[in-house]
């Protein structure tokens, strides 16, 4: 029985007609799509295509995405891989038993054999469960909604939902009257599919089933193709910019943003929407707006105008409208910067941004909103030279001074007087100076600072390590320079302190700053500094388990520990300063709920240091608060920022809260 | 118009500075053009960009290191750069610098010169008004606003004076001008005027060049000579306690400032609305005004 065969040669007109008809509609806008990726820069060269390839195929069939934003607060991913998993086997069912067996009227052979029964047998089990995922995915959006989805009641989230529901009804429909008009999937000695089966009992009229049995196939089909037809117009299009995504995602290490050539070019940055990178382009196309960044951004928590989601769906939009214009060479009608429409991006919300890669990390989708933030801020600094007055003054601090803390009454070396410590210098030589203790502008020149550099100098002096300091010879990393998307200042300071570390012939580094660690564990390397880095949290947490450190402190207190970004989500070190704290008799250590890959920012990352508030509340104090909600009296951190930031909340909402560093703590508390 | 700009490389202030005698310890010192020069520098470009045809020059007597300050003022657009420098330069004092700078100038062809009001380091202040002198020009110090207009030959010039006040000259061009913080803020030069810099030709002279003899400059000698330098006085610590409400940038400022806090000026700027709005309030606020009932 095969209701395309059953109507002749019309129903094959039919069948092949609206087919194409969706395919084509699927394919041309696949095509303009691509089009308009194609616009963007050519991004990166890949390596091991293969492996990729092979890894995306792996993390499409296991999901591996959904499982990251899966907590007790948020099952919503279990939905939705009900939903995937049965799609997969939905799509291939369609092109075996519909477009071929079907369409060419070869049922027979297709389905007789015990394949397509335990296939089927597979699918029906699979399709209440998949009505099951959307029918969750309705509720959730309408009537039981977190507030990142309640913004999001669209028609278009819907539609999608609604095509999701109904078609494993038509799908079961079809086979049930086919059970009941007596061709069921079996008869090779298996069971009849359980739940068509059951079905298929309340088709008794037998005059109607054939009808039934034929509206219940074209309507599947119909709704088949019509999903196929709108792909490309919907947010459907992640299924396959997705998986795309991943497969093309920029290697490791996570934030970095792509060192630029300084030669001369057309442009610096992106101001345009044809300046990001195809694989930015690409991010836009995968997005689903599932609003996943935009819970976990700090700037959004905090009511700044930064939104992660509406960055990326205002570049998709500015792609969407210029697309056409920049295809025939005409000017862009939609500015990527400054416009006032829906796909223009405010010069506030670019430097808004933490930089602190939570939106990265959660994105199921793996989009690197930061990169695009870096890239439309280079545009800003260095082609349009529009940056807040903060922001310059902080750059030509780096640039005339070597360090963005102007009106600072100390120098690089004041900490060290009477440490004795060995300050590399050309006349001196260096041996038996294993480490470099990389000071960094912050730990040297803040009054604070200065005594979580000189904790850790005593740590390292009573563990008795070799190690010397660069002393005024140090220049700022460049960091903030990077962040602020000031590119150009960032090789120079690179450049100049890869110099003159390979000029001492030093190769492992200690350094108590999380940014500076990360520029010199992770983008120096492209610019021919290659070290070894060490957190001075790692390599503290190393010299106690070699029983080098005695630990002393008795004191009893409650603890929490502020995650640094660059330590935890950029370069996943999370359990040295836990178990620095944990080595402490007397500390009670307490996690805040946003802590690990889900810390929430200090509010001093991304140049934010240096750069006044904007509108909403402050970062600090609101993590701050999370961090005192957990009753602890002390919070510990590994960062000079994190300390900095903490301390200011706390010296505002008081209660004598200390804030330490992780250093800091095994001395004293 | 042909403006001509006098740059000054100096010590950084912001470095670690520690004096030895009547010279500073040069470990760990930057240096930098005199932001006052910025300023200078800056207002320049501003009535370049007012004036079409305007040419800027500026002139530098500095140490090859002060090539990379030069380049940052051609980065911003600044049409042409003289760099002169001799050892014998090194401990010069404003009279020689001045009268150098006029032997520099002269035979060039301007309409306005602008100098920093003084060196953000020693804070002489003396070169601009020695260089008019030498060079017969008419010279307004401390300028914090200029109108100039080339029809006429005129320039109006806003000086500052204590406690708010301001001095408006009306002269004739040319003129020199010295320039005091709150006149502009020096623009921050693109990426590509920055590569564009690098390569633009600065012209280097030696005194030799100038027709001048160093080795006569050394033997008169300066008319004045350093005896002493010391810290300035070092600033109240402790006498305020920055608002812990305010952020870390803001306590930075305040504490920068010596702990005190911008006067607020009674000087209304703006539109006619809201300039009769604000003086109807302050009036108000004094009760000088009679209530009028409703």
């Amino acid at each position: 029985m095969n209701p395309v065969s059953d109507l002749g040669m019309v129903g094959f007109i039919i069948f092949w007609g609206i087919t194409l008809l969706a395919a084509g509609i699927f394919f041309y806008r696949g095509y303009q799509l691509l089009e308009y990726l194609r616009l963007g820069k050519k991004g990166e060269k890949y390596r091991n295509l293969i492996k990729r390839t092979a890894g995306a195929v792996l993390n499409l069939v296991v999901q591996r995405c959904q499982y990251k934003n899966l907590r007790r607060t948020n099952v919503a991913p279990v939905g939705h891989l009900l939903m995937v998993w049965g799609f997969l086997l939905f799509v291939t069912y369609y092109l075996l038993f519909i477009v071929v067996a079907s369409g060419f009227g070869i049922s027979q052979i297709m389905e007789n054999n015990p394949f397509y029964v335990y296939y089927t047998w597979v699918m029906d089990i699979f399709a209440p469960l998949i009505m099951l995922g959307a029918l969750w995915g309705i509720i959730r959006r309408y009537i039981v909604s977190p507030p990142r989805i309640k913004q999001q009641r669209t028609y278009e989230a819907l539609l999608i939902l609604i095509t999701v529901l109904i078609h494993p009804i038509t799908h079961v429909g079809k086979i049930a009257t086919q059970i009941a008009a007596g061709h069921p999937p079996a008869g090779l000695g298996i069971a009849t599919p359980p739940i068509s089966t059951a079905i298929s009992t309340m088709f008794t009229n037998a005059a109607t089933i054939e009808a039934w049995h034929t509206f219940w196939f074209w309507s599947h089909w119909g709704f088949v193709i019509f999903v196929l037809a709108i792909i490309g117009y919907t947010r459907y299009l992640h299924m396959i910019a997705g998986v795309f995504n991943y497969l093309l995602r920029y290697e490791p290490p996570k934030g970095t943003p792509e060192l630029m050539d300084l030669n001369m070019q057309e442009h610096y940055g992106a101001g345009r929407i044809d300046n990001f990178t195809q694989k930015e382009l690409l991010d836009t196309y995968a997005c689903v707006s599932c609003g996943y960044c935009q819970d976990a951004c700090p700037a959004v928590a905090t009511g700044k105008t930064l939104n992660p989601r509406l960055v990326i769906r205002d570049i998709k939009t500015n792609l969407l409208t210029n697309g056409p214009q920049l295809l025939k060479m005409n000017e862009p009608i939609l500015p990527l910067i400054g416009g006032e429409r829906e796909g223009s991006i405010s010069e506030e919300t670019i430097w808004e941004c933490t930089t602190c890669g939570a939106c990265m990390e959660v994105c199921p989708v793996y989009i690197e909103h930061v990169r695009e933030v870096i890239d439309m801020r280079r545009y800003l600094v260095l082609e349009r030279a529009s940056l807040p007055e903060r922001v310059e003054k902080a750059l030509r601090s780096i640039e005339d001074i070597g360090h963005p803390w102007r009106g600072t009454q100390l120098s690089r070396e004041d900490w060290a007087k009477g440490f004795d410590i060995c300050v590399l210098n050309d006349g001196i030589a260096e041996e038996g100076v294993e480490y470099l203790f990389w000071i960094g502008c912050t730990m040297a020149l803040q009054e604070r600072s200065i005594k979580i550099t000189q904790a850790v100098a005593n740590l390292l002096k009573e563990s008795e390590v070799k190690f010397g300091i660069l002393g005024f010879e140090e220049s700022c990393c460049g960091e903030p320079a990077r962040r602020f998307g000031n590119e150009y200042l960032f090789q120079i300071q690179a450049r100049k302190n890869i110099e003159l570390i390979n000029r001492y012939g030093i190769k492992k580094i200690i350094t108590a700053c999380p940014h500076c660690y990360h520029v010199l564990k992770n983008e120096y390397p492209e610019l021919g500094g290659n070290y070894e880095v060490l957190h001075h949290s790692e390599f503290i947490m190393n010299l106690i388990e070699e029983g080098k450190i005695k630990i002393n402190n008795q004191s009893r207190c409650t603890i929490t520990y502020q995650d640094s970004c660059y330590l935890g989500r950029y370069n996943n070190i999370y359990q040295p300063p836990r178990k620095i704290l944990g080595v402490m008799p007397g500390l009670n250590m307490v996690e805040m709920e946003k802590a690990k890959e889900q810390s929430f920012c200090c509010g001093g990352g991304g140049g934010h240091m240096w750069m006044e508030r904007g509108g909403g509340e402050k970062i600090n104090e609101v993590r701050f608060q999370q961090a005192i909600d957990t009753g602890a009296s002390a919070i510990a951190t590994a960062c000079p920022w994190c300390l900095e930031m903490l301390e200011d909340a706390a010296t505002m909402h008081g209660e004598g809260i200390k804030v330490l560093d992780v250093a800091e703590i095994i001395h004293n508390l | 118009m042909n403006i001509i700009v006098c740059l000054k490389w100096i010590t950084c202030t912001d470095s670690p500075i520690r004096i030895e005698g009547t010279t500073v310890n040069e470990r760990g010192i930057y240096h930098v053009i005199n932001p006052y020069d910025l300023l200078a520098v800056e207002e320049a470009l501003r009535l370049k960009d007012l004036h079409e045809g305007s040419k800027v020059t500026v002139v530098c007597l500095g140490p090859p290191p002060a090539e990379s300050g030069i380049r940052r003022c051609l980065a911003m657009g600044v049409d042409k750069s003289v760099m002169v420098w001799d050892s014998v330069l090194e401990n010069a004092d404003s009279h020689t610098i001045a009268s150098i700078l006029a032997d520099i100038i002269r035979p060039l062809d301007y309409d306005l010169i602008i100098c920093g009001q003084k060196a953000a380091d020693i804070e002489e202040g003396q070169v601009g008004a020695i260089l008019a002198h030498a060079l017969n020009l008419p010279v307004v110090s401390s300028v914090v606003k200029v109108d100039c207009s080339t029809e006429n030959g005129e320039l109006i010039a806003h000086r500052k004076l204590l406690r708010g006040d301001r001095d408006i000259v009306k002269t004739a061009l040319p003129v020199l001008l010295t320039v005091e913080v709150g006149l502009n803020r020096p623009r921050y030069p693109a990426f590509r005027s920055i590569l564009i810099a690098e390569k633009r030709e600065i012209q280097k002279h030696t005194l030799k060049d100038l027709n001048l003899n160093p080795d006569e400059l050394e033997a008169k000698g300066h008319k004045t000579r350093i005896v002493a330098h010391s810290k300035s006085r070092p600033k109240p610590k402790k006498l305020f306690t920055p608002d812990s409400n305010l952020s870390a940038i803001e306590r930075m400022n305040l504490i920068m400032s010596g702990g005190v806090k911008k006067k607020q000026g009674n000087l209304l700027e703006g539109d006619t609305d809201y300039i009769t709005s604000n003086t109807i309030k302050f009036l108000s606020e004094q009760k000088l005004l009679p209530d009028y009932n409703e």
